[in-house]
């Protein structure tokens, strides 16, 4: 009995201490980031998790309500990924994108980002946090 | 109907129907019934639950590709087959073909066990608790296996409350009692452990521990009945009264079952509907 015993206190240890960290992915930054307001369509977008995710997609609607797919790099599980060349067109911009979580929920967000011609940069007043 | 409402309710079918195959694939082997009526019995319900099982894993993939981005999406259909999710589902088609075809063709046993083995194995691949750690899958699969062994044992006595003479009846509630004290012991100790490993505190009424809290008052609920047939109903089926005690301890079983059946749905809102991280 004293062997299950220490066996389960083994096991509630080891539960404990070995993975501190959660599994559930949620956005921890975009750049740039959502709410922007920019002179010309950035070269790439990147979205950066808290944890390892895997992106499946990713799509553009423009002012015209047209949707776009964009190319997501890398493939498989990161946790920073890139939309190159995203051409984002003059006026609002959502970039909606979805992803599989580690702990295997599906979670999707979205990126807005405005294009006007004589914008000044400006940094969001905060960050797309997705779901 | 929300794809997230559709996920649950698969998730559901999915647990409900793992858990009665593989369950009375174990509680069968346990309780030493594979002959005769009761052992036809539990084909059927080993055929019934394989293919609920086998159904619900691909109407549950199919959800979540499409909630991924579609069915034919590229991306999803990477995210999904190459993953650990892809993995989990592999393991419930694979595990309940294997049943489902032994238990059809009078096939070995050992693929019965081995289908069985896999679909509980699945659940400890993907999921809030296996991600965290190989450990937490481990305990999440034992947790699965005894509450599967838990609800074959519950059809093989129920089914021998009417067919059973009163003296087999007997024999059969004594060897399951025996076994079922160390089981669902074993079971409740690895719930207590996931909840330790995924629940933080200090606690906030989230989603999350709502829907956990209701599974534990319905599982609470559930020990309390078998507590009632074994320290009450039991002993009676030894006494003059046992035709009442019978039909006493048949009925019981038949809620303990339906509660495991509203622990299960506990559950699946739990695995598809919130996460222990909001």
């Amino acid at each position: 009995m004293f062997n299950s015993f220490a066996i389960a206190v083994a096991l509630a240890v080891a539960i404990a201490f070995a993975n501190p960290t959660f599994a559930h992915s949620t956005i921890k930054s975009t750049v740039p980031a959502s709410g922007s307001v920019l002179p010309s369509s950035p070269t790439r977008v990147e979205i950066t998790f808290n944890e390892p995710a895997r992106l499946t997609r990713a799509v553009v609607v423009g002012a015209d309500k047209v949707e776009r797919r964009l190319e997501i790099s890398p493939s498989g599980s990161a946790t920073t990924f890139f939309l190159e060349q995203p051409a984002l067109k003059r006026g609002r911009n959502e970039i909606r994108w979805k992803a599989l979580s580690r702990d295997g929920h599906p979670i999707d967000g979205s990126i807005v980002l405005v294009i006007k011609a004589d914008a000044i940069p400006s940094a969001a007043l905060e960050q797309d946090r997705g779901h | 109907m929300t794809l997230e409402v559709l996920a649950a309710l698969l998730k559901w079918l999915l647990y409900g129907g793992a858990l009665a195959s593989a369950g009375a694939v174990f509680a069968r082997m346990a309780l030493g019934v594979q002959a005769g009526e009761a052992g036809t019995a539990m084909c059927r319900i080993i055929t019934a639950g394989a293919g609920l099982a086998t159904a619900a894993a691909v109407g549950t993939t199919l959800v979540l590709l499409t909630r991924l981005g579609g069915i034919f999406e590229s991306g999803a259909l990477a995210a999904v087959w190459l993953g650990p999710a892809g993995l989990a589902a592999g393991l419930q088609l694979g595990g309940g073909l294997a049943m489902l075809l032994s238990s059809i063709f009078n096939g070995r046993f050992g693929w019965s066990l081995a289908g069985a083995v896999a679909m509980l194995a699945s659940f400890g691949i993907s999921g809030h608790a296996a991600s965290l750690n190989v450990p937490s899958g481990l305990i999440v699969v034992f947790h699965a296996a005894a509450a599967a062994w838990w609800l074959g044992a519950l059809f093989i006595l129920r089914r021998a409350c009417i067919a059973l003479s009163n003296v087999e009846l007997l024999c059969l509630v004594r060897r399951f009692s025996r076994l079922a004290e160390g089981i669902i012991g074993a079971m409740v100790a690895a719930g207590v452990l996931l909840i330790l490993a995924l629940v933080k505190l200090p606690l906030e009424l989230t989603p999350y521990l709502v829907a956990l809290s209701a599974k534990i008052a319905l599982a609470g609920a559930v020990l309390a009945l078998a507590v009632y047939n074994r320290l009450s109903l039991t002993p009676k089926l030894a006494s003059s009264g046992h035709a009442a005690a019978r039909r006493a301890l048949g009925l019981t079983i038949g809620i303990e079952i339906a509660v495991i059946a509203a622990v299960l749905a506990a559950t699946a809102i739990l695995t598809s509907l919130t996460s222990p991280h909001q």
